[in-house]
């Protein structure tokens, strides 16, 4: 089940959101319920006291009459519920887009105000619900780098098109995957000797994850890859390359 | 003659060819080195045999052609033709003194009849010697020349760089120079062995004499650079100061606006006059947007940021992007501190190119929208910059272009920054497109 938690110190809001969220479940006849509606967030962080393992929906107020604000409530719910949803009910949403979403990574937030204020609940459940039932937690394969001895970066190898160096700066690795670009200071050949398979050195400043290459032109010596960028492919591999192709596609 | 002369001339220009790569670091493609090999064989062999036959002096011919040749090749990389040029005329400076110096060593050697170039030429043995002495010594001397100047030199960038590369190409051509008065100065005194020898050790004095001057030049430039740097700093922070106190007096302003208002509604109110009331209120409120707006310079929120030299470039980025009406949005909502001062000077580097770049493409929008946001997390200290933009790069462009070309001034000062990473250990930095908008975070370690 999921459980849903409010938190907004106006009370006639809180009504608002209460109500909305519980017609909503009433009438989808979703696996929710509101456990926990309040103006303070101590009662929410009581709930963890009892219950450890929740996983829960939070629609929380940024500006709480309290000692503590949403975005410190948010922080301290991630702590105990690392899985959760958090939205936030906001009247002034600019001013913390980035913290919402890189500090305490909500799923999303809500205007206090907005005429769909409604709609956009009802929108946040229907994400969060499905999230939660959709049990599609793919099997995860991290590689760490070690870029310094504190410093480290998890990446998932499925996930990584290709890594590179340049001429100019051979300590400085930019690891491409589908949406992000990371760079930092590493060591290509150590990379590659432990990323391993399906990951390839296929050219002196260029370790390619064989799985993402979509085709292999070995007249211009260039590999394309499935998103559509291109990389350089040193002629002494064309054939190990193709190999390692064929093996893949067959197995 | 035992050695033809385009069979000398070729050992020769592959010997200076190593040296220039040694000097330069730069590597070259397969088919523009095969052409400059040509042609500087065809040249210097030409020069030898047919136009001028006193050795010395078509040596000088053919230096400067290597230089103008090898010059021009590099220039496509560097793009900064003082530097390239430097290169080249180091390439010969190192190339001359190697071939010198193993004159000298031979002469001491097996004694003065081997001080005539003639014996080089008509030998096998003295020739080989000589040519398997002189690359040693050049391979060595120019990899370590290569290092020290591109030690010195990664230390700056753009202008200072190219100001740096224009000294120092001016004392490596009095170096030249010096050589080639040499060479004159040989033609009138003829062969006068110990003339020779003298002459030889003044100039290895006077090319160590140089690595001083060069080392102390720019220890002195570094300095003045940082110098520069804490200059600018504190500008920064005046301006930040001088805005904060301007927004304090603004606040005095409201406050003492807020208390009028509030007695002239209890006047309203008072005498039961709702009609007057509402006017009077109407009449304030579109006055009050306008003065929120001027207190809303977002510089409030750097309050958190304890770091008074990240402060101060924030801030001057702020106000900068404001004075350019380009709104900026900026969340700082948690103390930060505890950065290590060595980390410091990179991080702010690489968050003003951050920021600068941001802002400039942004404003090529419509609706510029620049939010920035530091935070901490695990022990990690992130900056987030995020900005619209026009024209939309796919992630592998931005690196295509800035990462694998050499050379500044391209635009977007990334290139620093990857030389930044390429050092620092400490520092991750991811770049993304998510929804139209891009997407920079920088995360730093913070040492425990």
């Amino acid at each position: 089940m999921l459980k849903v938690f409010v938190c907004e110190d106006n009370v006639e809001q809180r009504e608002i959101i209460e109500k909305c969220i519980a017609n909503y479940i009433l009438i989808e006849d979703l696996n929710m319920k509101v456990v926990c509606s309040t103006g303070s967030p101590n009662d929410i962080l009581t709930y963890f006291q009892n219950d450890s393992k929740v996983v829960g929906l939070y629609f929380l107020d940024i500006d709480l009459e309290c000692d503590i604000n949403g975005i410190q409530l948010a922080i301290e719910i991630r702590k105990h519920d690392p899985r959760g949803f958090i939205v936030f009910v906001t009247a002034d949403a600019d001013s913390h887009l980035l913290t919402f979403r890189y500090k305490v990574e909500a799923m999303d937030y809500i205007v206090k105000g907005d005429i769909n204020i409604k709609e956009n609940i009802c929108e946040c459940i229907r994400n969060a619900y499905s999230l939660y039932t959709a049990k599609t937690t793919p099997l995860q394969n991290n590689f760490v780098f070690n870029i310094s001895r504190h410093n480290t970066i998890a990446l998932e190898r499925s996930e990584i098109l290709y890594l590179e160096t340049s001429q100019d700066f051979p300590h400085s690795i930019l690891v491409h995957t589908e949406n992000v670009t990371h760079q930092f200071r590493g060591n290509l050949s150590k990379a590659a000797s432990e990323l391993g398979e399906p990951f390839f050195r296929c050219h002196r400043s260029i370790i390619v994850n064989i799985k993402k290459i979509a085709r292999l032109d070995s007249e211009k010596l260039q590999l394309t890859l499935k998103d559509g960028t291109v990389v350089v492919l040193a002629d002494k591999y064309v054939k190990k390359v193709k190999t390692l192709m064929d093996k893949l596609s067959s197995s | 003659m035992i050695v033809p002369f385009p069979v000398l001339a070729a050992i020769e220009v592959y010997i200076f060819f190593v040296v220039f790569g040694n000097i330069s670091k730069i590597k070259f493609n397969k088919s523009e080195m095969f052409f400059a090999f040509l042609l500087m064989v065809l040249f210097s062999s030409a020069l030898f045999l047919y136009v001028v036959p006193v050795w010395d002096i078509a040596a000088i011919f053919t230096h400067a052609i290597y230089i103008i040749v090898m010059g021009l090749i590099a220039n496509r990389k560097t793009n900064v033709l003082s530097l390239s040029v430097l290169f080249g005329s180091l390439s010969s400076v190192v190339f001359l003194l190697a071939g010198y110096i193993t004159g000298v060593l031979l002469v001491l050697v097996f004694g003065s009849e081997y001080n005539d170039n003639e014996i080089y030429l008509n030998y096998f043995l003295p020739f080989t010697s000589y040519i398997i002495i002189a690359f040693i010594l050049s391979f060595f001397t120019s990899r370590w020349t290569g290092r020290f100047i591109h030690k010195r030199l990664c230390q700056f960038d753009g202008e200072l760089k190219k100001k740096l590369s224009e000294y120092l190409l001016l004392g490596a051509s009095i170096t030249l120079l010096l050589f080639f008065v040499k060479v004159f100065l040989h033609d009138i005194l003829v062969y006068a062995a110990l003339l020779n020898t003298v002459y030889g050790l003044s100039l290895a004095l006077y090319f160590a004499f140089l690595v001083i001057a060069i080392s102390s030049f720019t220890d002195s430039f570094r300095k003045e650079t940082e110098l520069r740097h804490k200059d600018e700093m504190l500008k920064n922070l005046k301006d930040y100061t001088v805005n904060v106190e301007n927004m304090a007096t603004e606040m005095r302003k409201f406050r003492h606006d807020h208390q009028n208002l509030l007695l002239g509604f209890r006047n309203h109110i008072e005498s039961g006059n709702i009609e007057k009331a509402k006017e009077y209120f109407q009449g304030y409120m579109s006055s009050f947007n306008e003065s929120v707006e001027i207190m809303d310079s977002q510089l409030e929120t750097l309050k958190y940021l304890k770091i008074p030299e990240l402060k101060s470039i924030l801030s001057f980025k702020i106000l900068y992007a404001q004075q350019l009406g380009i709104k900026i949005h900026v969340e700082v909502t948690e103390e930060i501190e505890g950065i290590d001062i060595y980390e410091l000077v990179d991080l702010c580097r690489i968050v003003g190119i951050l920021i600068d770049n941001a802002i400039e493409a942004a404003q090529e929008t419509e609706n510029p929208d620049l939010r920035f946001m530091v935070m901490r997390k695990d022990s990690k200290i992130t900056f987030v910059f995020t900005n619209n933009f026009l024209s939309s790069p796919s992630q592998a462009e931005i690196f295509k272009k800035n990462f694998s070309t050499k050379g500044e001034g391209r635009g977007m000062g990334l290139y620093t920054v990857s030389q930044i990473i390429n050092r620092n250990g400490n520092l991750l930095l991811s770049t993304r497109v998510m929804d139209g908008i891009f997407v920079q975070e920088l995360s730093v370690m913070l040492l425990l």
